[in-house]
């Protein structure tokens, strides 16, 4: 096949491929009000700046390159980053057996290259216009439209070739080696925390990153910067790197799709390893400790449904991984905030919190996604309450162990007295089931026809979820419901708080207690309506 | 509660027939604008194997799944086993069901899935597990029992489904194209199992495309089409109604009531 027909096949299945995306998810110009108004944001912010650059240069001075050459690498991070997430998502959805039998394997991916460019194209065209305006203000020079037009969508075709290789060679290492693949998802999933700590560590030391800045000055991706600013003829900017980037373009992309189209053939014909074993089957029959304990009181079918959500997790971890959002929000956020209060019993209460909704997260988050297949079984065979006492017993049995063992010690060695500690601990199991209760019932609150088989963490098998920015904004409401009702252990533990009542002759740990007393008081309540409705809208949950 | 352990008093508690088995009265589902299912009644006794048939989009899915409590009706009522259709909670302990794409965890083994289902619905772990070895037995599935479903088969799929709903020994299993993807030898044996739940009292509705399975078993057909129940009958009533009479197929009688009379008008001015 020739090489032009090749690009027009390519051409048609990249527009089939951006047919179904945008029928699937709009795009940033047509279906997300939301991410369209933060572009338009983008854009105001970008032509400002460039506006600035504009007048910096027109008064003389000398153009700012280390910072612009900062600022360019940055986007070229995120811009290859954004490919690689598209071609994660679209190569999915991706349906080789009809195309490979239909297309040679290069033209498949080629269309799936012009899918990659047009999406990102879509998400770039508004902030550049926005750069574009402020540049042609700013400098006074129409003719600097075009430079930074051509650099951007250089700039972008660089990003997708690199940012869809490095996609499928990835995938094609996770095919093969399944023990890179755990890692690789363990680091994309954790990694942000020695991150954290190691900026943190920096940042203690007082260690100066301007060498580092210094280097992405002499990166050629800071020729970029030559070639958008090539028409202003201002003496830093090179005509030699504006050239020589166009150059490198000629010979580094068409090498780079080159590959995209063996390793793409190389997934597609491949067999795949998978993360767990094949055989071998785990009872769910079998009678565990709490059955021994408390016999039939608890129905059997709560039991199951506790196993099996222990089970899914062990063969795919979602819940486990979704932790990370939790982690991430109390340790960025509530962590520093409370080392601002400084009160050793609300840096305990943060951390019982925080175990209390790691647990909860883990068994009761997305019930439906977990249920997905199986969901016309599940609602044909269990009642509402046993289900829902279900997610609650699996995330209670796992989270009440997790608090004694990190709560408890803490307050022990702390200078908390025993009443407290034990507060704290049951304060956190709390939160546990409560957090379990809400992330069901806002779990049940999404349609069936809301997911599609996405790929997942640690596997080769599809996931259900929920596209785009739904399923995180579901954990904010998660996580907000709950720390709402958590805010009076905060507040009363802290000393900004007691030490003030003191004053008028409450004790500080009246108030303290008090306070872990009333939150435990408003979680159980939280607890008991999120589970009503939880269990209202599993009885009533339709499938179309 | 199984079958075995409901009451076979003549009228239950809501004062409704126990010999149906399935009830609707003036049943509809409307989508927007679009009618899916447009005033269905439906009689069906125990014990009888429904073959409930119908082209593509007729409204049979929809049918079923307000049959087994899945999606509220937008007008009308019905009953399954006495039960309420808009009561999950009191229809669930009668019906087993197995859809089209069968309702089992990929990342499970067959042996983990079933025992999952039988948990679910309270049944003993002795029962679970005589269940599902007998059952494991009869479809030739004990020796890939142990083994993780995403690495089965289509027919293999359908039959660990198959098993799934009928394992609890339900007073009604709805099965949508129970034989789809099965081999011969499996689909033989779907058969002969369908024959022997109606013997023992379980009411099957059987949603299929392969007519010749319904001709085969079927007690009561009935043929939906654009949403409405335009043919109800013995198979062999059924064929007596067209002009060829006996020697006509079910095939045939499908043929004849689906095809829409305004075409049928046409094609036969233009011979």
């Amino acid at each position: 096949m020739s090489v032009i027909r090749t690009l027009q096949l390519g051409t048609k299945i990249a527009r089939a491929e951006w047919t179904r995306h945008r029928r699937e998810r709009g795009t940033p110009l047509t279906g997300n009000l939301v991410l369209f108004v933060l572009l338009v944001g983008v854009a105001i912010g970008l032509g400002w700046l460039a506006y600035s650059v504009g007048r910096t240069v027109a008064s003389g001075q000398t153009l700012p390159y280390t910072r612009l050459s900062l600022f360019v690498s940055v986007a070229f991070v995120w811009m290859t980053w954004r490919s690689s997430q598209y071609t994660r998502i679209r190569f999915e959805q991706f349906d080789p057996d009809l195309l490979l039998t239909t297309v040679p394997a290069r033209t498949a991916a080629i269309g799936l290259l012009g899918f990659v460019y047009a999406r990102l194209s879509t998400t770039l065209i508004v902030p550049m216009l926005g750069l574009i305006g402020g540049a042609v203000v700013g400098f006074g020079t129409p003719s600097i439209a075009i430079s930074i037009a051509i650099s951007v969508a250089a700039m972008a075709a660089l990003a997708v070739a690199l940012g869809m290789t490095g996609r499928l060679v990835g995938r094609l290492i996770a095919l093969r080696l399944v023990r890179v693949r755990y890692y690789r998802d363990l680091l994309i999933v954790f990694g942000w925390i020695p991150l954290m700590i190691g900026a943190m560590i920096l940042q203690e030391l007082s260690i100066s990153l301007a060498p580092v800045i210094s280097i992405f000055g002499a990166l050629p991706i800071a020729w970029f910067i030559d070639l958008a600013f090539v028409a202003t003829g201002e003496a830093t900017v090179s005509s030699r790197n504006a050239f020589g980037v166009l150059g490198l373009l000629i010979i580094i992309v068409p090498l780079l799709v080159g590959g995209t189209t063996i390793l793409a053939r190389q997934i597609w014909e491949s067999v795949p390893a998978r993360s767990t074993g094949t055989r071998g089957s785990h009872s769910l029959l079998k009678t565990g400790i709490l059955e021994r304990i408390v016999g039939s009181r608890i129905p059997r079918a709560v039991y199951t449904v506790a196993r099996e959500r222990w089970l899914m997790e062990r063969r795919i971890p979602r819940g486990v991984l979704s932790t990370g959002y939790v982690l991430a929000v109390m340790g960025l956020v509530g962590f520093p905030a409370v080392l601002f209060l400084g009160e050793t019993l609300t840096l305990l209460v943060l951390f019982a919190v925080t175990v209390g909704l790691v647990a909860g997260i883990a068994f009761g988050s997305d019930p439906i996604a977990t249920e997905y297949r199986t969901l016309p079984m599940v609602l044909t065979s269990v009642s509402g309450r046993q289900f829902i006492t279900g997610g609650l017993l699996a995330a209670a049995m796992v989270g009440i162990p997790l608090v004694a063992v990190i709560v408890v010690p803490l307050g022990i060695i702390g200078p908390i007295g025993l009443a407290q500690t034990v507060l704290t601990a049951f304060l956190g199991w709390a939160v546990c089931v409560c957090t379990a209760a809400v992330a069901l019932a806002v779990g049940l609150d999404v349609e069936h026809e809301e997911f599609t088989p996405l790929p997942f963490f640690f596997t080769d098998v599809p996931i259900y979820a929920e596209q785009g920015v739904n399923a995180f904004l579901r954990y904010g409401q998660i996580l907000g419901i709950v720390l709402l009702a958590c805010l009076p252990a905060f507040v009363g533990t802290s000393s900004y708080i007691s030490e003030p009542i003191a004053t008028v002759g409450i004790p500080g740990p009246l108030v303290q207690t008090g306070s872990l007393l009333l939150t435990i008081l408003i979680v159980t309540a939280v607890t008991r309506i999120a589970s009503r409705i939880a269990v209202q809208r599993f009885q009533t949950y339709p499938i179309h | 509660m199984t079958r075995n352990q409901s009451n076979p008093a003549a009228v239950n508690d809501h004062g409704t027939d126990d010999q149906l088995a399935i009830s609707t009265d003036d049943l509809r589902k409307e989508y927007g604008g679009t009618i899916a299912v447009d005033g269905l009644d439906l009689t069906v006794d125990r014990g009888t194997i429904y073959g409930f048939l119908g082209p593509n989009g007729a409204g049979k899915s929809t049918t079923i799944r307000m049959l087994t409590a899945l999606l509220p009706p937008s007008s009308g009522t019905g009953r399954v086993a006495g039960a309420p259709i808009t009561d999950r909670e009191a229809l669930i302990d009668h019906i087993g069901y197995l859809p089209e794409s069968p309702p089992i965890h990929d990342e499970f083994t067959a042996r983990e899935q079933l025992e999952y289902h039988g948990g679910l619905r309270e049944m003993k772990p002795t029962e679970i597990e005589s269940r599902i070895e007998t059952l494991l037995d009869r479809f030739e599935l004990a020796e890939d029992a142990d083994d993780r479903i995403v690495t089965y088969s289509k027919g293999m799929r359908q039959k660990t489904g198959l098993i799934q709903a009928i394992m609890h020994q339900p007073d009604v299993v709805f099965l949508d194209e129970p034989t789809s993807g099965l081999d011969p030898r499996a689909a033989r044996t779907v058969r002969e199992t369908i024959t022997d739940l109606a013997a023992n009292d379980t009411t099957v509705f059987l949603s299929t495309h392969i007519l010749p399975v319904v001709e085969e078993l079927a007690t009561e057909v009935g043929i939906l089409y654009d949403g409405q129940l335009v043919t109800e009958g013995a198979p062999t009533e059924l064929k007596e109604r067209l002009e060829a009479g006996e020697e006509s197929s079910l095939e045939d009688v499908f043929l004849e009531v689906t095809t829409d009379e305004q075409y049928a008008a046409e094609d036969s001015e233009d011979e």
